[in-house]
């Protein structure tokens, strides 16, 4: 594969699948309850 | 409104049927066929540009819209939008949110209930040991739903109601027992499948189960960028085109699905969630699978040509063969997890566009879910019988066209205008903050007021005046060629050809060329005639040729005479039965606001507590 679309295809797909794991744990992670 | 509210049994299970509603087949089929066609890897940019000008802030919109709606007690688009402004006119531009999903979902259904089938044909082998001419000339005997593949009769309709009576119980289970539990199975098993899809793709090998280039050849294909495409308007039109449908945006669905929150449950992180995961079912899997693994047995020459007949022809005619390269096992496999990943997708989307409706009529008509979610199945098949029966003749296309993507565009305009200039930007940023677990930059509060709305007015222009064959570079104040695709160009029947009435006792060539083949096909007449490009013209046994085997013949001259019915025909009336659907919702929703107010004088004053 050459570098332009390696590099291209790697950073589209890690940071769309990192930015929606991210997102999943925000979503899924318990409210602070306030005091 | 006396029936008890529903809510969603958990974030995750409202997450899960959001990002179902948005995840589609045309992620897996159309997301591909546009970055290869629209500058490989620059695609990306406009891509990811209009995803945070036009797709981030428009799910915000419709969340927000929604839940609004929910809070004053409603779920359906005409309501929802009422209830934000108290002008009239809101009630029946939200009857688009209702006229845009039966449309689209009575082709939409047809389409997953070949998903369906092919499962089905690809568990039990139909394509094992069929040539490449022979899986694709199935996909048409398929089609033709006089023929039969398996000995059921009528099969493709059979599948049809089948798939459609699945949609009508599910959703007649209601969301947290029907939609929810469905979207927590079918949207786990679409991403496993999907990897699984995407791991064959990466791992192919030229010489090993026939395949003649590495998987890796496809990937570098489709993310080559191409950067001097950057500098045509139809690419960025392109990305625009597929960010915004990709998202399910300008139907309705959202605002329904969003009514079914409580007045301080998130939306920020929510619709990120959401959107986020339909890019990766978009960019990570539905980049990976059908050009890699295509262009490993075709190359790239032949995958080009097959792409500009669209994803269907790929994903239909090409896979199954593709597939059954890989041995019983693998094939079999193979077959399942692509249709099955198809059939999620299909179906997670059909049951939002079956959810306003249901809705509707519980809002205007206090109907229980059973029996709206029987009128949704009801219309469905009544609108959707034709785009089966009449597919070759242009019915499906006619309503792809103006429910699946003129009304869209025309109703996420009006949204947005309702949401930044109407409401105003300042509510509405207080609107999407209530209960939100993040706090947007600023910046998203111009994009709001400023950008969203002027790139949905220019996508919109852009269609209503599309230069011929898309090209941008002829425009100017002197006029330009519109195209046949273009908004006026679909409205006057401009290339329509030598046949543009409705009835006639000729047909004439729409070509020129030579009369090459006469022949007959699965029961059907058809006479070919054969010049720069090739055509078909099909005949009945009652028709008369005019002509002979080695004719010349240039358009306009009579093929075959007779008694008959000119496409032209099924697509007006296409037309019209569309337009009938609209006015008869107006209607409806006529009815319903008065029955809505009888019960509760005052429910549509706005109500600024919200903000």
């Amino acid at each position: 594969m050459n570098t332009s679309a390696l590099l291209i295809m790697l950073s589209a797909q890690l940071s769309v699948t990192a930015i929606t794991v991210y997102f999943f744990y925000r979503m899924l992670k318990p409210k602070k309850k306030n005091a | 409104m006396n029936q008890p509210k529903e809510t969603w049994g958990s974030r995750l299970g409202l997450v899960l049927a959001m990002a179902g509603n948005a995840v589609g087949l045309g992620n897996f089929l159309r997301f591909p066929i546009q970055a290869v066609q629209n500058g490989g890897g620059a695609f990306i940019l406009p891509y990811l540009l209009s995803f945070i000008l036009l797709g981030i802030p428009l799910l915000f919109v419709e969340w927000s819209t929604g839940r609004f709606g929910g809070v004053a007690g409603f779920n359906s688009p005409p309501y929802i939008l009422q209830s934000i402004d108290k002008r009239k006119i809101w009630k029946y531009i939200g009857a688009v949110g209702i006229f845009s999903n039966i449309a689209i979902a009575a082709y939409y259904c047809y389409i997953e209930s070949w998903t369906m089938s092919y499962v089905y044909h690809s568990f039990i082998g139909t394509f094992k040991g069929l040539s490449e001419t022979q899986v694709s000339q199935f996909f048409d005997n398929y089609l033709d739903v006089r023929y039969s593949t398996t000995g059921i009769p009528f099969e493709a309709i059979v599948f049809y109601i089948f798939c459609l009576g699945l949609n009508v119980w599910i959703l007649s289970r209601g969301l947290q027992k029907g939609i929810e539990k469905v979207a927590k199975i079918c949207m786990p098993l679409l991403i496993l499948f999907g990897i699984f899809l995407m791991i064959k793709a990466f791992t192919l090998k030229a010489g090993q189960d026939g395949a003649v280039y590495d998987g890796l050849v496809g990937f570098n294909f489709l993310w080559t960028p191409q950067f001097d495409s950057l500098a045509n308007p139809k690419v960025w039109l392109a990305a625009a085109g597929q960010i915004f449908f990709t998202l399910s945006l300008g139907m309705g669905c959202i605002q329904c699905y969003a009514s079914y929150l409580k007045k301080n449950d998130d939306l920020v992180v929510n619709s990120l969630t959401t959107g986020f995961t339909n890019e990766f079912c978009e960019i990570v899997i539905g980049s990976s699978v059908i050009i890699p693994i295509s262009i490993g047995y075709f190359g790239i020459d032949k995958v080009i040509e097959l792409a500009s007949f669209g994803g269907f022809g790929l994903g239909f005619r090409s896979l199954p063969f593709l597939f059954s390269q890989w041995g019983d096992v693998m094939g079999l496999l193979a077959g399942v997890a692509f249709f099955g990943l198809l059939f999620f997708s299909g179906i997670t989307s059909s049951l939002a566009m079956g959810s306003p409706i249901v809705a509707f009529l519980k809002d205007g008509f206090n109907w229980g879910r059973k029996k709206s979610s029987l009128a949704f199945g009801f219309i469905i098949l009544l609108f959707g019988l034709p785009t089966v029966l009449f597919f070759s003749k242009g019915v499906f296309d006619q309503y792809d066209y103006w429910a699946g993507t003129v009304s869209l565009v025309v109703f996420a305009m009006l949204e947005i205008i309702l949401f930044s200039w109407v409401l105003g930007v300042d509510k509405g940023w207080k609107l999407i903050h209530q209960g939100a677990d993040m706090q947007l930059p600023r910046f998203f509060k111009f994009v709001l007021k400023y950008i969203t709305p002027t790139l949905l007015i220019l996508i919109f222009l852009s269609s209503l005046l599309k230069p011929k064959n898309d090209d941008w570079s002829q425009v100017s104040f002197k006029g330009w060629e519109l195209d046949n695709a273009s908004i006026i160009g679909e409205l006057l029947h401009q290339g329509i050809g030598p046949n543009h009435t409705w009835f006639s006792d000729a047909f004439f060539a729409e070509n020129d060329g030579k009369v090459d083949s006469i022949y007959t096909s699965n029961n059907r007449n058809y006479l070919r005639v054969t010049g720069k490009a090739s055509k078909s013209y099909e005949y009945q046994s009652s028709h008369n040729i005019t002509v002979a085997l080695g004719d010349d013949i240039k358009t306009g001259d009579t093929l075959f005479k007779g008694n008959i019915i000119n496409d032209v025909f099924y697509i007006d009336v296409s037309r019209l039965s569309l337009v009938f659907l609209l006015l008869f919702f107006a209607v409806m929703i006529k009815i319903g606001y008065s029955n809505i107010k009888k019960n509760n004088v005052n429910v549509f004053t706005t109500d600024d507590k919200q903000f």
